[in-house]
């Protein structure tokens, strides 16, 4: 992931101050944790005031939870709001939708290492390939149970279980061209 | 002569009186009188024997009030009642059970019609002369009425010898009848109603003696029947004609002849033999089932086979799916012809043909249905269904309506059709009221059939709307109207409101120009410089219109201005916008060979202007002279030149039909035309895709409104249940996309109004 400049800056401010390494994993779980709500930014008092209601107040501390928090990830429910969270975190200021390319590149990072029998890469494509459009928080969301639920061939995919669009769009493109 | 004064006995052993003795010869002295007179073959009787009778009665009066023989123990009643009852037992078994066993066949029918004939009469003036019993002795619960009793001695002395026979004679001779020959039916009933009067006061004995075996019995001849005319050569043609005179045929026996609670499972055995295994096959048969009656229009035929078949469960249903088939078809023809542009009548434009047939055919089947289905619902119901399919195609079934256009082959819907169908009507100067009025309610009917109806809505407003701009006379507004009515009555005044609306801008016209004309006489300013007639259309119920930047000339706006002027005096805080592509005008000029009056719209009038300043006009400099866009001097500058009626002319004299902005016109002084006033037409735009468009965007907002409306008052709701709920409050207006309803969801969700539950993705919830 890419940090926008005043997030970085404080980052590093922040890190030199505190003489931690923070990978850009971690730092995800601490703005998720903190429910920070600007894309990669984490301001000051944010930060202040999330370690506060958090109980953190020393750098071991800091360390020690975030490999807690880390450990959580193995969880899928915990995973599951993590990745939801992502979707405000990767999203261009201001904007309500990520682009196509953006998402890919974060499912790439996020999803696929999670999830190996799912054709992510089909799913990609359609997205870049076919779909092209913007993806909404809604569908975002909704691809985690996507992936986790549905087979590998598509075959139990239920057009009248409320999917987004955007899904029957991707069972209907695959089938029609074969790929599964 | 008793031993004790106490309480006797009563018993065998205890003897009546010879007082008793001497009057009992009486009574078997009448009783013998009255066979001999019966057997002598009377029916009434005379005088004489009913003196006799009466006497009887008196002695047995006489004997049972006398209480002699409760002081001897002696129950004068019960005496009196068993020696009666022996007197009939003994004559049964000595004369007439002989007689009985011996015969068989007929005859056997014959002698039995007799025997119960006669002991018909036996029980009636036995009873008579024995009436004094019935009147008290009888009346004990344990003690049988004489009659009954006397039914009884001949149930055991004769009826239970006999009724094998019987049996077996009485459907031999239903039997022969229904091979064809005749029999004796008086003598055949008398023996079937001796079935049913042996079970005394209950159908009992008949039911089970006779009714059990005929039933059967008929199953097995019809069975045989049934199968005898299949095989037969052409049997499958008469098979229906058949069964019906078979199942009239024994309708009538069973009237004349059984008892009336046989009929009913009797003709059912006939429905369950001959209709219930076939009627699949007689439905189906290529030239004389349903569908071949339906094609050839065989109305008598279709009417035979719904008699019988309603006779059986479910019958109808097989027939009215290959009705609803059948039609479906018939329909799809219609719109192929349609497709593919087959010549309808000479003149008549393609949707008003289509529209016809598609009406004419819908007549067809209200005939059919009242003249030989009687009217049953299962049919009208079959037409709708089949109706539905042919009239609202999907874009890709191979029967939708298609149009030639510039493009190659566009999509029609029959909301399309059918409006611009009802316009013509409308504009058609009809006969009568009542004719007009006829037609514009089959064709609501046909509307109701339609499912894209906000569609209809869309191409009615738009026509009329045009039609209330171009003709203003009461005939027509009543005729709006009263069309307007037929569709509130159908829809709702949701769906009417904004044609009402439309409707009373237009009345009010008059009313405003009146007022008008009125300001500017009273305010002296001067007089118009042209004949002016201004339409205020209120914005909300008219059709949207593009406003346009016409920069109109001098004469046009010092009227326009006046005009504004009022409207603004007269009313607050209202905005007023031209829309010239909406006016018309008159224009005159004096042609070489003579002045005309030419009918024009307000494009086309301000172009024939712009002839005034400059004999020849350059098509650059009309655009923007009029400040009008290209594409519309284009089409306008067309319609003069190109038309029928050509006033203007190329500059360069060259035989082409285009128009470039750097082309000259010019008067066409030579133009002649017999009329001296006639219409130019005007080049209208293809307006299909807009009101399309335009409405797709309507409902995406009714979608919307309905999802939010559903979601507010239920607050959570699945998926599934949302759909459902959804699709049910709109079907009546249109019946909307399942993927188009999804995405407007994902719109909700996206704008806050909804979420998805978190831990069930199916379920939606509101958003305050």
């Amino acid at each position: 992931m890419q940090g926008k400049l005043s997030g970085e800056e404080h980052k590093k401010k922040k890190k030199k101050d505190l003489a931690i390494s923070i990978d850009d994993d971690s730092l995800l779980l601490v703005a998720c944790r903190i429910q920070a709500s600007e894309p990669f930014k984490l301001g000051r008092s944010e930060f202040i005031n999330g370690m506060k209601s958090l109980g953190i107040d020393s750098v071991k501390k800091l360390k020690a939870e975030i490999s807690k928090w880390k450990s959580a990830l193995t969880d899928k429910r915990h995973f599951k709001y993590f990745y939801w969270f992502a979707f405000d975190w990767t999203r261009e200021e201001n904007a309500r939708v990520i682009q196509a390319e953006s998402a890919v590149e974060s499912w790439n990072v996020m999803l696929a290492p999670r999830c190996k029998s799912f054709p992510l890469a089909l799913w990609n494509e359609y997205v870049t390939t076919v779909h092209k459009k913007a993806i909404s928080k809604d569908a975002w969301k909704s691809l985690f149970d996507f992936i986790f639920s549905i087979a590998p061939d598509l075959s139990n995919y239920n057009e009248d279980e409320g999917w987004p669009v955007l899904m029957d769009e991707f069972v209907e493109w695959a089938k029609k061209e074969k790929r599964v | 002569m008793f031993p004790n004064k106490t309480k006797a006995k009563k018993g065998a052993d205890t003897k009546p009186p010879e007082t008793f003795e001497k009057e009992w010869q009486k009574m078997e002295d009448s009783f013998n009188e009255l066979l001999t007179f019966i057997e002598g073959g009377m029916l009434t009787p005379d005088p004489g024997h009913y003196k006799r009778s009466m006497g009887a009665y008196a002695v047995v009066y006489n004997i049972c009030t006398k209480h002699e023989g409760a002081k001897m123990g002696v129950n004068f009643a019960a005496e009196l009642y068993k020696r009666a009852k022996s007197l009939v037992e003994k004559h049964l078994e000595e004369k007439v059970t002989k007689q009985v066993i011996q015969k068989t066949g007929d005859a056997l029918l014959q002698e039995v019609h007799k025997e119960w004939r006669t002991h018909a009469l036996i029980v009636k003036w036995t009873r008579f002369m024995f009436k004094y019993l019935d009147d008290y002795y009888t009346k004990s619960p344990i003690i049988d009425t004489l009659t009954i009793m006397m039914l009884k001695c001949f149930h055991s002395a004769v009826f239970d010898k006999i009724k094998d026979n019987l049996r077996h004679v009485i459907l031999a001779n239903i039997e022969s009848e229904r091979d064809g020959n005749t029999i004796n039916k008086e003598v055949l009933r008398s023996a079937i109603w001796l079935f049913i009067d042996m079970g005394m006061n209950t159908c009992d004995v008949y039911d089970e003696e006779l009714e059990k075996v005929l039933i059967k019995q008929t199953k097995q001849y019809y069975k045989k029947e049934s199968v005898k005319w299949m095989a037969e050569e052409g049997g499958q043609h008469t098979y229906l004609k058949r069964a019906e005179a078979r199942i009239n045929e024994e309708s009538r026996r069973a009237d004349s002849i059984l008892a009336p609670t046989t009929k009913g499972p009797l003709l059912k055995a006939l429905d369950d033999e001959l209709l219930a295994p076939h009627i699949e096959t007689c439905l189906k048969c290529p030239d004389a089932g349903c569908e071949a009656l339906l094609q050839s229009e065989r109305n008598e035929g279709l009417g035979r086979m719904f008699r019988l078949f309603s006779r059986v469960e479910g019958g109808l249903d097989q027939m009215a799916g290959i009705v609803k088939d059948h039609i479906e078809k018939e329909g799809k023809l219609l719109n192929s012809k349609f497709s593919t542009g087959s010549a309808g009548e000479s003149g008549e434009a393609a949707s008003t043909t289509y529209i016809k047939s598609c009406l004419t055919l819908h007549d067809k089947y209200t005939v059919l249905f009242e003249e030989s289905l009687s009217k049953h619902e299962v049919f009208t119901k079959a037409r709708k269904a089949a109706f539905e399919v042919f009239i609202n195609p999907q874009q890709s079934d191979s029967w939708a309506l298609k149009q030639k256009s510039k493009d190659g082959m566009e999509i029609v819907t029959t909301s399309e059709l059918l409006s611009t169908y009802i316009d013509s009507i409308i504009k058609k100067e009809m006969e009568s009221e009542e004719q007009l009025d006829a037609i514009l309610e089959k064709s609501v009917t046909l509307f109701t059939y339609i499912h894209d109806k906000d569609l209809f809505q869309q191409f009615y407003m738009k026509q009329m709307s045009r039609r209330l701009m171009h003709n203003k006379n009461q005939r027509l507004l009543d005729q709006e109207r009263s069309q307007i009515g037929k569709l509130k009555m159908k829809m709702g005044s949701a769906f009417t409101s904004k044609l009402e609306g439309m409707l009373a801008d237009q009345s009010h016209a008059d009313d405003h120009n009146r007022r008008f004309k009125q300001h500017l006489t009273s305010n002296q300013e001067a007089k118009l410089p042209i004949d002016f007639t201004p339409m205020v259309l209120t914005t909300g119920f008219w059709p949207a219109f593009k406003h346009d930047q016409l920069v109109p000339p001098e004469e046009m706006k010092i009227c326009l201005e006046q005009y504004e002027k009022y409207y603004a005096k007269a009313t607050q805080s209202r905005k007023l916008t031209w829309i010239h592509s909406l006016g018309h005008a008159t224009v005159s000029k004096k042609f070489a060979k003579g002045p005309r009056d030419m009918s024009v719209t307000t494009y086309q009038a301000c172009v024939l202007v712009l002839f005034n300043a400059t004999g020849s006009v350059l098509v650059k400099e009309a655009q923007e002279t009029l400040s009008l866009p290209f594409e519309e001097i284009k089409r306008t500058i067309h319609s003069l030149a190109y038309g029928k009626y050509p006033v203007i002319k190329r500059a360069d004299g060259a035989k082409v039909k285009q128009v470039k902005e750097t082309d000259q016109f010019v008067i066409n002084e030579e133009f002649h035309t017999n009329s001296r006033k006639f219409k130019i037409p005007a080049v209208v735009k293809q307006e299909r895709e807009s009101i399309t468009d335009t409405n797709q965007e309507q409902r995406r907002h009714v979608i919307e409104a309905c999802i939010v409306r559903i979601m507010k008052s239920r607050r959570t709701l699945s998926h599934n249940d949302l759909v459902t709920e959804t699709i049910k409050q709109l079907s009546h207006l249109f019946s909307p996309d399942m993927r188009i309803i999804k995405k407007r969801i994902e719109d909700l969700i996206q704008r806050q109004y909804l979420e998805r539950d978190e831990q069930n993705r199916n379920q939606y919830r509101y958003l305050a």
